[in-house]
Protein backbone atom coordinates (compact mmCIF):
# COMPACT_ATOMS: atom_id res chain seq x y z
CA UNK A 1 0.00 0.00 0.00
CA UNK A 2 2.83 2.22 1.02
CA UNK A 3 4.72 1.60 -1.91
CA UNK A 4 2.02 2.78 -4.25
CA UNK A 5 0.90 5.80 -2.12
CA UNK A 6 4.36 7.62 -2.17
CA UNK A 7 5.25 7.73 -6.32
CA UNK A 8 1.16 9.12 -6.14
CA UNK A 9 2.10 11.95 -3.71
CA UNK A 10 5.37 12.29 -5.77
CA UNK A 11 3.80 13.07 -9.03
CA UNK A 12 0.41 14.86 -7.29
CA UNK A 13 3.95 17.43 -5.64
CA UNK A 14 5.22 17.70 -9.44
CA UNK A 15 1.73 19.20 -10.79
CA UNK A 16 1.52 21.78 -7.62
CA UNK A 17 4.41 22.90 -7.28
CA UNK A 18 5.40 24.51 -10.36
CA UNK A 19 2.58 26.98 -9.45
CA UNK A 20 4.24 27.91 -6.81
CA UNK A 21 7.43 29.13 -8.34
CA UNK A 22 8.01 32.16 -9.91
CA UNK A 23 9.27 32.37 -13.67
CA UNK A 24 13.02 31.58 -12.70
CA UNK A 25 12.80 28.70 -10.45
CA UNK A 26 10.33 27.38 -13.03
CA UNK A 27 12.92 27.58 -16.09
CA UNK A 28 15.52 25.92 -13.39
CA UNK A 29 12.82 23.49 -12.72
CA UNK A 30 13.08 22.77 -16.70
CA UNK A 31 16.40 22.27 -17.21
CA UNK A 32 16.63 19.84 -14.11
CA UNK A 33 14.19 18.03 -16.01
CA UNK A 34 15.93 17.96 -19.40
CA UNK A 35 19.14 17.18 -17.71
CA UNK A 36 17.72 13.93 -16.22
CA UNK A 37 16.50 13.28 -19.74
CA UNK A 38 20.23 13.69 -20.90
CA UNK A 39 21.49 11.56 -18.06
CA UNK A 40 18.77 9.12 -18.09
CA UNK A 41 20.89 6.75 -20.67
CA UNK A 42 23.95 8.21 -19.39
CA UNK A 43 23.01 6.23 -16.34
CA UNK A 44 22.77 3.01 -17.45
CA UNK A 45 25.83 2.73 -20.01
CA UNK A 46 27.88 4.23 -16.92
CA UNK A 47 26.24 2.74 -13.47
CA UNK A 48 25.19 -0.29 -14.82
CA UNK A 49 27.38 -0.94 -17.56
CA UNK A 50 30.63 0.03 -16.09
CA UNK A 51 31.05 1.87 -19.58
CA UNK A 52 32.77 5.58 -19.98
CA UNK A 53 31.58 7.50 -22.58
CA UNK A 54 32.45 11.46 -23.01
CA UNK A 55 30.12 11.15 -25.77
CA UNK A 56 27.10 12.50 -24.11
CA UNK A 57 27.28 16.23 -25.54
CA UNK A 58 27.22 14.81 -28.87
CA UNK A 59 24.30 12.64 -28.97
CA UNK A 60 22.76 16.25 -27.07
CA UNK A 61 24.32 18.12 -29.98
CA UNK A 62 22.70 16.25 -32.56
CA UNK A 63 19.15 16.10 -31.05
CA UNK A 64 19.30 20.28 -30.69
CA UNK A 65 20.92 20.94 -33.80
CA UNK A 66 18.57 18.29 -35.95
CA UNK A 67 15.47 19.19 -34.36
CA UNK A 68 16.46 22.99 -34.68
CA UNK A 69 17.22 22.74 -38.70
CA UNK A 70 14.00 20.87 -39.33
CA UNK A 71 12.03 22.79 -37.59
CA UNK A 72 13.87 26.48 -39.01
CA UNK A 73 15.17 25.45 -42.36
CA UNK A 74 12.42 22.52 -43.23
CA UNK A 75 9.33 23.72 -41.41
CA UNK A 76 8.57 20.10 -39.82
CA UNK A 77 6.35 20.28 -37.13
CA UNK A 78 8.21 20.33 -33.54
CA UNK A 79 6.83 16.91 -32.62
CA UNK A 80 8.50 14.81 -35.78
CA UNK A 81 11.65 17.26 -35.16
CA UNK A 82 11.92 16.32 -31.80
CA UNK A 83 11.67 12.78 -32.34
CA UNK A 84 13.62 12.87 -35.79
CA UNK A 85 16.33 14.32 -33.32
CA UNK A 86 16.63 10.88 -31.45
CA UNK A 87 16.11 8.90 -34.34
CA UNK A 88 19.45 10.16 -35.42
CA UNK A 89 21.17 10.69 -32.63
CA UNK A 90 20.64 6.71 -31.73
CA UNK A 91 21.63 6.10 -35.22
CA UNK A 92 24.79 7.47 -35.01
CA UNK A 93 24.94 6.44 -31.40
CA UNK A 94 24.85 2.58 -33.46
CA UNK A 95 27.09 3.46 -36.14
CA UNK A 96 29.77 4.88 -33.79
CA UNK A 97 29.38 1.54 -31.40
CA UNK A 98 30.76 -0.98 -34.21
CA UNK A 99 34.34 0.39 -33.82
CA UNK A 100 34.83 2.34 -30.60
CA UNK A 101 32.56 -0.24 -28.15
CA UNK A 102 35.40 -3.03 -28.85
CA UNK A 103 37.59 -1.39 -26.33
CA UNK A 104 37.55 -1.00 -22.73
CA UNK A 105 38.22 1.01 -20.24
CA UNK A 106 40.59 3.85 -20.91
CA UNK A 107 40.20 3.04 -24.18
CA UNK A 108 36.79 3.83 -24.77
CA UNK A 109 36.64 6.74 -22.27
CA UNK A 110 39.27 8.37 -24.76
CA UNK A 111 38.13 6.98 -28.28
CA UNK A 112 34.58 8.78 -27.09
CA UNK A 113 36.51 12.09 -25.91
CA UNK A 114 37.92 11.72 -29.68
CA UNK A 115 34.19 11.52 -30.87
CA UNK A 116 33.20 14.61 -29.02
CA UNK A 117 35.78 17.00 -30.39
CA UNK A 118 35.47 15.79 -33.83
CA UNK A 119 31.68 16.34 -33.60
CA UNK A 120 32.57 20.08 -32.33
CA UNK A 121 34.72 20.79 -35.36
CA UNK A 122 32.59 19.32 -37.71
CA UNK A 123 29.34 21.70 -36.45
CA UNK A 124 31.62 24.85 -36.50
CA UNK A 125 33.11 23.93 -39.82
CA UNK A 126 29.64 22.95 -41.49
CA UNK A 127 28.67 26.46 -41.79
CA UNK A 128 25.72 25.97 -44.49
CA UNK A 129 24.12 23.56 -42.38
CA UNK A 130 24.47 24.40 -38.78
CA UNK A 131 25.48 27.77 -39.08
CA UNK A 132 28.77 27.86 -37.83
CA UNK A 133 29.96 29.35 -34.70
CA UNK A 134 26.67 31.41 -34.70
CA UNK A 135 24.35 28.57 -34.49
CA UNK A 136 20.44 28.40 -35.26
CA UNK A 137 18.16 30.70 -33.75
CA UNK A 138 14.64 31.86 -34.06
CA UNK A 139 13.86 27.94 -33.01
CA UNK A 140 9.92 27.90 -32.99
CA UNK A 141 8.76 26.84 -29.21
CA UNK A 142 7.59 23.40 -29.12
CA UNK A 143 3.89 22.49 -29.95
CA UNK A 144 2.24 19.30 -30.00
CA UNK A 145 -1.32 18.99 -32.47
CA UNK A 146 -1.61 22.73 -32.65
CA UNK A 147 -0.95 23.31 -28.90
CA UNK A 148 1.46 25.30 -28.15
CA UNK A 149 3.72 25.59 -25.12
CA UNK A 150 3.91 28.99 -25.04
CA UNK A 151 4.43 29.24 -21.05
CA UNK A 152 6.89 28.17 -19.02
CA UNK A 153 4.50 26.30 -16.75
CA UNK A 154 3.05 24.33 -19.32
CA UNK A 155 6.51 23.26 -21.18
CA UNK A 156 7.36 22.40 -17.82
CA UNK A 157 4.73 19.96 -17.49
CA UNK A 158 5.98 18.18 -20.67
CA UNK A 159 9.81 18.33 -20.12
CA UNK A 160 8.89 16.28 -16.48
CA UNK A 161 6.64 14.09 -18.07
CA UNK A 162 9.25 12.94 -20.42
CA UNK A 163 11.85 13.43 -17.71
CA UNK A 164 9.76 10.90 -16.07
CA UNK A 165 9.38 8.44 -18.33
CA UNK A 166 12.66 8.16 -19.08
CA UNK A 167 13.32 7.41 -15.50
CA UNK A 168 10.50 5.49 -15.26
CA UNK A 169 12.20 3.21 -18.61
CA UNK A 170 15.37 3.35 -17.11
CA UNK A 171 14.27 1.77 -14.04
CA UNK A 172 12.37 -1.15 -15.79
CA UNK A 173 15.62 -1.61 -17.68
CA UNK A 174 17.86 -1.98 -14.66
CA UNK A 175 15.30 -4.16 -12.95
CA UNK A 176 14.96 -7.47 -15.77
CA UNK A 177 17.34 -9.25 -17.36
CA UNK A 178 19.04 -6.46 -19.68
CA UNK A 179 19.73 -4.62 -16.24
CA UNK A 180 21.32 -7.90 -14.66
CA UNK A 181 23.59 -8.94 -17.28
CA UNK A 182 24.30 -5.14 -17.57
CA UNK A 183 25.88 -5.35 -14.15
CA UNK A 184 27.41 -8.38 -14.63
CA UNK A 185 29.50 -6.84 -17.28
CA UNK A 186 30.89 -4.60 -15.35
CA UNK A 187 32.20 -7.13 -13.03
CA UNK A 188 33.54 -10.10 -15.19
CA UNK A 189 32.66 -9.61 -19.49
CA UNK A 190 33.98 -12.88 -19.63
CA UNK A 191 32.01 -14.40 -16.67
CA UNK A 192 28.69 -12.33 -18.24
CA UNK A 193 29.72 -13.77 -21.83
CA UNK A 194 29.98 -17.83 -20.95
CA UNK A 195 26.58 -17.66 -19.57
CA UNK A 196 25.41 -16.40 -22.73
CA UNK A 197 25.07 -12.78 -22.52
CA UNK A 198 25.95 -11.00 -25.50
CA UNK A 199 28.35 -8.40 -24.55
CA UNK A 200 29.05 -6.22 -27.70
CA UNK A 201 25.27 -6.57 -28.78
CA UNK A 202 24.47 -5.56 -25.70
CA UNK A 203 26.59 -2.60 -24.86
CA UNK A 204 25.58 -1.55 -28.30
CA UNK A 205 21.89 -1.21 -27.22
CA UNK A 206 22.71 0.63 -24.55
CA UNK A 207 25.22 2.99 -25.98
CA UNK A 208 22.13 3.96 -28.47
CA UNK A 209 19.76 4.36 -25.65
CA UNK A 210 22.43 7.14 -24.33
CA UNK A 211 21.68 8.45 -27.95
CA UNK A 212 18.20 8.56 -28.25
CA UNK A 213 17.65 9.97 -24.92
CA UNK A 214 20.40 12.62 -25.68
CA UNK A 215 19.13 13.52 -28.70
CA UNK A 216 15.85 13.90 -27.30
CA UNK A 217 16.86 16.19 -24.64
CA UNK A 218 18.70 18.57 -26.90
CA UNK A 219 15.60 18.85 -28.99
CA UNK A 220 13.80 19.74 -26.06
CA UNK A 221 16.60 22.33 -25.13
CA UNK A 222 16.55 23.78 -28.36
CA UNK A 223 13.07 24.21 -28.37
CA UNK A 224 13.14 26.06 -24.60
CA UNK A 225 15.87 28.09 -25.44
CA UNK A 226 14.89 29.03 -28.83
CA UNK A 227 18.90 29.67 -29.67
CA UNK A 228 21.81 27.08 -29.90
CA UNK A 229 25.41 27.58 -30.75
CA UNK A 230 28.42 24.30 -30.94
CA UNK A 231 29.03 26.40 -27.28
CA UNK A 232 26.20 24.44 -25.94
CA UNK A 233 27.56 20.79 -26.58
CA UNK A 234 30.88 21.39 -25.84
CA UNK A 235 33.81 18.30 -24.58
CA UNK A 236 33.22 20.11 -21.34
CA UNK A 237 29.96 19.24 -20.95
CA UNK A 238 30.31 15.63 -21.58
CA UNK A 239 32.57 15.58 -19.12
CA UNK A 240 30.67 17.76 -16.66
CA UNK A 241 28.21 15.21 -17.49
CA UNK A 242 29.45 12.29 -16.08
CA UNK A 243 31.26 14.02 -13.15
CA UNK A 244 27.73 14.99 -11.58
CA UNK A 245 26.92 11.70 -12.28
CA UNK A 246 28.91 10.24 -10.09
CA UNK A 247 28.30 13.51 -7.34
CA UNK A 248 24.79 11.97 -7.68
CA UNK A 249 25.14 8.35 -7.83
CA UNK A 250 25.60 6.36 -10.87
CA UNK A 251 24.00 3.05 -9.50
CA UNK A 252 20.27 4.41 -8.97
CA UNK A 253 17.67 6.21 -10.45
CA UNK A 254 17.97 8.80 -7.30
CA UNK A 255 21.75 9.67 -8.63
CA UNK A 256 20.02 10.85 -12.05
CA UNK A 257 17.38 13.16 -10.34
CA UNK A 258 19.90 14.42 -7.81
CA UNK A 259 22.79 14.56 -10.11
CA UNK A 260 20.68 16.84 -12.46
CA UNK A 261 19.37 19.03 -10.00
CA UNK A 262 22.67 19.34 -8.43
CA UNK A 263 24.14 21.40 -11.70
CA UNK A 264 20.78 23.09 -12.26
CA UNK A 265 20.28 24.40 -8.38
CA UNK A 266 23.89 24.54 -7.03
CA UNK A 267 25.09 27.78 -8.69
CA UNK A 268 21.92 29.23 -7.78
CA UNK A 269 21.88 28.44 -4.05
CA UNK A 270 25.64 30.33 -3.70
CA UNK A 271 23.04 33.67 -4.68
CA UNK A 272 25.96 36.50 -5.41
CA UNK A 273 28.61 34.16 -4.64
CA UNK A 274 28.19 32.43 -7.93
CA UNK A 275 31.58 33.50 -8.86
CA UNK A 276 32.98 30.71 -6.59
CA UNK A 277 31.05 28.25 -8.22
CA UNK A 278 33.40 26.01 -9.79
CA UNK A 279 35.75 25.98 -6.18
CA UNK A 280 33.17 24.88 -4.15
CA UNK A 281 31.88 22.40 -6.15
CA UNK A 282 35.79 20.78 -7.07
CA UNK A 283 35.85 20.81 -3.13
CA UNK A 284 32.32 18.79 -3.43
CA UNK A 285 33.23 16.37 -5.67
CA UNK A 286 36.63 15.50 -3.47
CA UNK A 287 34.50 15.20 -0.38
CA UNK A 288 31.97 12.83 -2.10
CA UNK A 289 34.39 11.33 -3.82
CA UNK A 290 36.36 10.32 -1.01
CA UNK A 291 33.39 9.91 1.89
CA UNK A 292 30.78 8.52 -0.29
CA UNK A 293 32.13 6.72 -3.20
CA UNK A 294 28.49 5.33 -4.67
CA UNK A 295 27.56 9.50 -4.86
CA UNK A 296 25.01 11.47 -2.27
CA UNK A 297 22.17 8.82 -3.89
CA UNK A 298 23.96 5.67 -2.72
CA UNK A 299 24.89 7.87 0.87
CA UNK A 300 21.32 8.53 1.37
CA UNK A 301 20.12 4.95 0.60
CA UNK A 302 23.03 3.42 3.03
CA UNK A 303 21.72 5.85 5.59
CA UNK A 304 18.32 4.89 4.96
CA UNK A 305 18.63 1.34 5.54
CA UNK A 306 21.15 1.42 8.50
CA UNK A 307 18.13 3.68 10.00
CA UNK A 308 15.59 1.13 9.03
CA UNK A 309 18.14 -1.96 10.06
CA UNK A 310 18.30 -0.25 13.69
CA UNK A 311 14.46 0.46 14.20
CA UNK A 312 13.81 -3.37 13.22
CA UNK A 313 16.18 -4.19 16.22
CA UNK B 1 28.67 -35.07 -40.99
CA UNK B 2 30.01 -36.96 -37.66
CA UNK B 3 28.51 -40.23 -36.76
CA UNK B 4 26.06 -40.19 -33.57
CA UNK B 5 28.41 -40.85 -30.58
CA UNK B 6 28.43 -41.39 -26.74
CA UNK B 7 30.98 -38.20 -26.64
CA UNK B 8 29.82 -35.04 -25.13
CA UNK B 9 32.75 -33.15 -26.07
CA UNK B 10 35.70 -33.42 -28.53
CA UNK B 11 39.40 -31.67 -28.98
CA UNK B 12 40.59 -33.10 -32.42
CA UNK B 13 44.21 -31.96 -33.11
CA UNK B 14 44.10 -28.56 -30.83
CA UNK B 15 47.02 -26.47 -31.30
CA UNK B 16 47.24 -22.85 -29.44
CA UNK B 17 50.38 -20.65 -30.18
CA UNK B 18 51.31 -17.67 -28.03
CA UNK B 19 53.48 -15.79 -30.02
CA UNK B 20 55.54 -18.73 -30.51
CA UNK B 21 54.99 -20.46 -27.31
CA UNK B 22 52.60 -23.23 -27.44
CA UNK B 23 50.38 -23.78 -25.20
CA UNK B 24 48.89 -26.82 -26.74
CA UNK B 25 50.43 -29.31 -29.15
CA UNK B 26 48.27 -31.65 -30.96
CA UNK B 27 45.87 -31.98 -28.25
CA UNK B 28 43.08 -34.64 -28.91
CA UNK B 29 40.47 -36.09 -26.62
CA UNK B 30 37.18 -37.05 -25.70
CA UNK B 31 34.82 -36.51 -22.91
CA UNK B 32 32.03 -39.25 -22.74
CA UNK B 33 28.29 -38.64 -21.75
CA UNK B 34 27.24 -38.72 -18.33
CA UNK B 35 31.06 -38.83 -16.76
CA UNK B 36 33.31 -36.99 -14.56
CA UNK B 37 36.31 -36.68 -16.03
CA UNK B 38 39.42 -34.77 -15.11
CA UNK B 39 41.89 -33.01 -16.60
CA UNK B 40 45.06 -32.60 -14.47
CA UNK B 41 48.63 -31.73 -14.94
CA UNK B 42 51.40 -29.71 -13.68
CA UNK B 43 51.59 -25.84 -13.42
CA UNK B 44 51.62 -24.64 -17.34
CA UNK B 45 50.49 -27.72 -18.79
CA UNK B 46 47.88 -26.04 -20.66
CA UNK B 47 44.74 -26.73 -18.42
CA UNK B 48 43.51 -23.25 -18.03
CA UNK B 49 44.40 -23.13 -22.11
CA UNK B 50 42.31 -25.91 -23.12
CA UNK B 51 39.18 -24.60 -21.02
CA UNK B 52 39.68 -21.06 -22.33
CA UNK B 53 39.21 -23.11 -26.06
CA UNK B 54 36.36 -25.29 -25.32
CA UNK B 55 34.28 -21.83 -23.60
CA UNK B 56 35.52 -20.07 -26.98
CA UNK B 57 36.93 -17.10 -24.74
CA UNK B 58 40.11 -17.83 -27.00
CA UNK B 59 40.25 -19.66 -30.47
CA UNK B 60 42.58 -22.62 -31.26
CA UNK B 61 45.47 -22.18 -33.66
CA UNK B 62 44.90 -24.99 -35.41
CA UNK B 63 42.55 -28.30 -35.12
CA UNK B 64 38.22 -28.64 -34.12
CA UNK B 65 36.48 -29.08 -31.21
CA UNK B 66 33.03 -30.82 -31.29
CA UNK B 67 30.06 -30.49 -28.42
CA UNK B 68 27.19 -32.77 -29.11
CA UNK B 69 28.68 -33.68 -32.31
CA UNK B 70 28.41 -30.42 -33.72
CA UNK B 71 31.73 -28.60 -34.75
CA UNK B 72 31.75 -25.31 -32.51
CA UNK B 73 35.78 -24.56 -32.92
CA UNK B 74 34.58 -20.48 -34.02
CA UNK B 75 31.26 -20.32 -32.63
CA UNK B 76 31.21 -17.60 -30.30
CA UNK B 77 31.41 -17.71 -26.32
CA UNK B 78 27.95 -16.35 -25.87
CA UNK B 79 26.60 -19.06 -27.91
CA UNK B 80 27.92 -21.85 -26.50
CA UNK B 81 26.69 -21.32 -22.93
CA UNK B 82 22.78 -21.87 -24.63
CA UNK B 83 24.15 -24.93 -26.57
CA UNK B 84 24.48 -26.31 -23.05
CA UNK B 85 28.24 -25.54 -22.00
CA UNK B 86 28.80 -23.94 -18.62
CA UNK B 87 32.03 -23.26 -16.48
CA UNK B 88 33.59 -22.18 -13.41
CA UNK B 89 36.47 -20.24 -13.68
CA UNK B 90 39.91 -20.64 -11.60
CA UNK B 91 39.36 -17.78 -9.37
CA UNK B 92 35.43 -16.93 -8.90
CA UNK B 93 33.99 -14.55 -11.66
CA UNK B 94 31.14 -13.48 -9.25
CA UNK B 95 28.61 -10.38 -10.16
CA UNK B 96 30.13 -7.98 -7.02
CA UNK B 97 27.21 -5.53 -7.52
CA UNK B 98 23.91 -7.99 -7.93
CA UNK B 99 22.77 -9.93 -5.12
CA UNK B 100 23.18 -13.38 -4.95
CA UNK B 101 19.90 -14.52 -6.41
CA UNK B 102 20.46 -11.82 -9.04
CA UNK B 103 23.73 -13.29 -9.57
CA UNK B 104 22.08 -17.10 -10.73
CA UNK B 105 19.19 -15.17 -12.07
CA UNK B 106 21.56 -13.92 -14.51
CA UNK B 107 22.65 -17.27 -14.96
CA UNK B 108 19.39 -18.33 -16.70
CA UNK B 109 20.14 -15.42 -19.33
CA UNK B 110 21.10 -17.72 -22.04
CA UNK B 111 17.78 -19.30 -21.99
CA UNK B 112 15.83 -16.22 -21.77
CA UNK B 113 14.86 -13.81 -24.65
CA UNK B 114 13.07 -10.31 -22.83
CA UNK B 115 14.89 -7.04 -24.97
CA UNK B 116 15.35 -3.54 -24.44
CA UNK B 117 12.23 -2.55 -25.19
CA UNK B 118 10.13 -5.28 -23.69
CA UNK B 119 11.77 -4.75 -20.55
CA UNK B 120 11.77 -1.26 -20.61
CA UNK B 121 8.03 -1.14 -21.64
CA UNK B 122 6.98 -4.51 -19.48
CA UNK B 123 5.12 -5.24 -22.61
CA UNK B 124 3.49 -8.46 -22.30
CA UNK B 125 5.19 -11.31 -21.17
CA UNK B 126 7.58 -9.66 -19.27
CA UNK B 127 6.16 -10.53 -15.56
CA UNK B 128 5.99 -14.13 -16.75
CA UNK B 129 9.10 -14.29 -17.58
CA UNK B 130 10.57 -12.66 -15.00
CA UNK B 131 8.48 -14.88 -12.56
CA UNK B 132 10.04 -17.78 -14.32
CA UNK B 133 13.80 -16.83 -13.91
CA UNK B 134 13.15 -16.36 -10.43
CA UNK B 135 11.20 -19.19 -9.62
CA UNK B 136 14.26 -21.27 -11.09
CA UNK B 137 17.01 -19.32 -9.61
CA UNK B 138 15.74 -19.90 -6.45
CA UNK B 139 15.19 -23.44 -7.13
CA UNK B 140 18.72 -23.58 -7.87
CA UNK B 141 19.50 -21.72 -4.77
CA UNK B 142 17.55 -24.11 -2.49
CA UNK B 143 19.74 -27.33 -4.33
CA UNK B 144 23.31 -25.79 -3.59
CA UNK B 145 21.86 -24.33 0.18
CA UNK B 146 22.43 -20.77 -0.38
CA UNK B 147 18.81 -20.19 -0.61
CA UNK B 148 19.27 -18.07 2.98
CA UNK B 149 21.72 -15.99 1.54
CA UNK B 150 19.40 -14.83 -1.20
CA UNK B 151 18.94 -11.13 -0.40
CA UNK B 152 22.99 -10.36 0.14
CA UNK B 153 25.19 -8.92 -2.39
CA UNK B 154 27.24 -11.51 -3.75
CA UNK B 155 30.36 -9.53 -3.03
CA UNK B 156 30.17 -10.15 0.82
CA UNK B 157 29.92 -14.18 0.68
CA UNK B 158 32.54 -16.10 2.17
CA UNK B 159 35.20 -17.59 -0.35
CA UNK B 160 33.82 -21.36 -0.14
CA UNK B 161 30.02 -19.73 -0.89
CA UNK B 162 31.59 -17.35 -3.99
CA UNK B 163 32.50 -20.58 -5.37
CA UNK B 164 29.24 -22.64 -4.57
CA UNK B 165 27.54 -19.39 -5.90
CA UNK B 166 29.08 -19.21 -9.28
CA UNK B 167 28.91 -23.19 -9.56
CA UNK B 168 25.03 -22.85 -9.36
CA UNK B 169 24.95 -19.89 -11.56
CA UNK B 170 26.31 -21.62 -14.14
CA UNK B 171 24.09 -24.76 -13.37
CA UNK B 172 21.04 -22.24 -14.13
CA UNK B 173 21.93 -22.06 -17.52
CA UNK B 174 20.98 -26.05 -17.81
CA UNK B 175 24.22 -26.98 -19.49
CA UNK B 176 25.14 -30.37 -20.56
CA UNK B 177 28.69 -30.54 -19.91
CA UNK B 178 30.12 -28.54 -16.98
CA UNK B 179 33.93 -27.17 -17.02
CA UNK B 180 35.32 -26.89 -13.71
CA UNK B 181 38.48 -24.95 -13.39
CA UNK B 182 40.11 -25.95 -9.60
CA UNK B 183 36.66 -26.03 -8.02
CA UNK B 184 37.56 -27.04 -4.76
CA UNK B 185 41.01 -24.56 -4.50
CA UNK B 186 40.26 -22.66 -1.32
CA UNK B 187 37.72 -25.08 0.37
CA UNK B 188 37.94 -26.45 3.76
CA UNK B 189 37.57 -30.17 3.69
CA UNK B 190 34.51 -29.85 4.82
CA UNK B 191 32.94 -27.76 1.85
CA UNK B 192 35.22 -29.86 -0.68
CA UNK B 193 33.38 -33.02 0.35
CA UNK B 194 29.86 -31.21 0.62
CA UNK B 195 30.82 -30.10 -3.01
CA UNK B 196 31.75 -34.12 -3.93
CA UNK B 197 28.30 -34.65 -3.36
CA UNK B 198 26.90 -32.08 -5.09
CA UNK B 199 28.75 -33.23 -8.24
CA UNK B 200 27.70 -36.72 -7.98
CA UNK B 201 23.92 -35.51 -7.36
CA UNK B 202 24.30 -33.12 -10.98
CA UNK B 203 26.23 -36.08 -12.21
CA UNK B 204 22.54 -38.13 -11.77
CA UNK B 205 20.60 -35.64 -13.54
CA UNK B 206 22.90 -36.64 -16.15
CA UNK B 207 25.50 -33.17 -16.23
CA UNK B 208 28.95 -34.43 -17.71
CA UNK B 209 31.45 -32.78 -15.83
CA UNK B 210 35.07 -31.58 -17.07
CA UNK B 211 37.19 -30.81 -14.08
CA UNK B 212 40.87 -29.42 -14.20
CA UNK B 213 41.86 -29.80 -10.24
CA UNK B 214 45.46 -29.87 -8.41
CA UNK B 215 43.88 -32.32 -5.15
CA UNK B 216 44.67 -35.50 -6.20
CA UNK B 217 42.46 -37.43 -3.58
CA UNK B 218 39.64 -36.09 -4.32
CA UNK B 219 40.07 -36.28 -8.15
CA UNK B 220 40.90 -40.49 -8.14
CA UNK B 221 37.93 -40.48 -5.69
CA UNK B 222 35.55 -38.83 -7.82
CA UNK B 223 36.66 -39.12 -11.56
CA UNK B 224 36.09 -42.09 -13.97
CA UNK B 225 38.59 -40.67 -16.72
CA UNK B 226 41.67 -39.11 -16.46
CA UNK B 227 43.61 -36.97 -19.07
CA UNK B 228 47.10 -35.70 -18.02
CA UNK B 229 48.65 -32.72 -19.77
CA UNK B 230 52.53 -31.92 -19.82
CA UNK B 231 53.95 -28.94 -21.61
CA UNK B 232 51.33 -29.12 -23.42
CA UNK B 233 50.92 -32.56 -24.51
CA UNK B 234 48.34 -35.37 -23.69
CA UNK B 235 50.88 -38.03 -21.74
CA UNK B 236 47.79 -40.39 -20.40
CA UNK B 237 44.32 -40.17 -20.79
CA UNK B 238 42.88 -43.48 -19.04
CA UNK B 239 40.82 -44.51 -16.08
CA UNK B 240 42.45 -44.12 -12.40
CA UNK B 241 43.18 -47.49 -11.15
CA UNK B 242 46.44 -47.60 -13.68
CA UNK B 243 47.87 -43.80 -13.61
CA UNK B 244 49.64 -45.12 -10.98
CA UNK B 245 51.33 -47.29 -12.91
CA UNK B 246 52.06 -44.71 -15.93
CA UNK B 247 55.84 -43.94 -15.57
CA UNK B 248 55.57 -41.26 -17.85
CA UNK B 249 52.48 -39.41 -15.22
CA UNK B 250 54.86 -40.02 -12.44
CA UNK B 251 57.57 -38.36 -13.94
CA UNK B 252 55.62 -35.76 -14.99
CA UNK B 253 53.84 -35.43 -11.88
CA UNK B 254 56.42 -36.77 -8.71
CA UNK B 255 59.26 -33.69 -10.35
CA UNK B 256 56.48 -30.87 -9.46
CA UNK B 257 54.54 -32.10 -6.44
CA UNK B 258 56.63 -30.03 -3.91
CA UNK B 259 56.25 -26.95 -5.96
CA UNK B 260 51.81 -28.41 -5.78
CA UNK B 261 52.26 -28.90 -2.17
CA UNK B 262 54.10 -25.27 -1.98
CA UNK B 263 51.30 -24.00 -3.81
CA UNK B 264 48.80 -25.14 -2.29
CA UNK B 265 50.16 -24.16 1.28
CA UNK B 266 50.26 -20.42 -0.38
CA UNK B 267 46.46 -20.64 -1.13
Amino acid sequence: MQRKILPFLGIVLLIIYPLWLNEFLVSVSIITGIYIVLLTGLALFLGYGGQFSFAQAVFYGLGAYTSAILTTKYHVPVIAAFLAGGVLAGAVGYILSAPILRLRGYYLAVATLAVCQIFHVLVVEQFNITGGPTGVYDIPIFSLFGFEFKTAISYHYLVWVIALASLLFAKNLMNSRIGRALKGIQSSEEAAMVLGVNAFNLKTKVFVLTGVTGGLAGSLYAHYVSYISPGNFTLELSIWLVVILSVGGVRTIMGVVLGAAFTTVFPFLLGKYQNFNMLVFGLILVLVLKYMPNGIAGFLEEQVFRLVKRTRI
Amino acid sequence: MKMESNNILELKDISKNYFGLEALKRVSFQVDKGTITALIGPNGAGKSTAFNLISGLENPTSGQIYFLGKEITNIEVHERGPMGLGRIFQTPKIFEYLTVLENVMVGIHGRTHAGVLKSGFRLPGFKEEEKLIREQAIENLVFIGLAKEKDRMAGTLSFGNLRLLEFVRALASKPKLILLDEPTAGLTPVETEAFADKLSAIQKTGITTLIVEHDLKFIMSIAEKIIVLNHGQKIYDGSPASIRENRQVIEAYIGTRKENRIHAENT
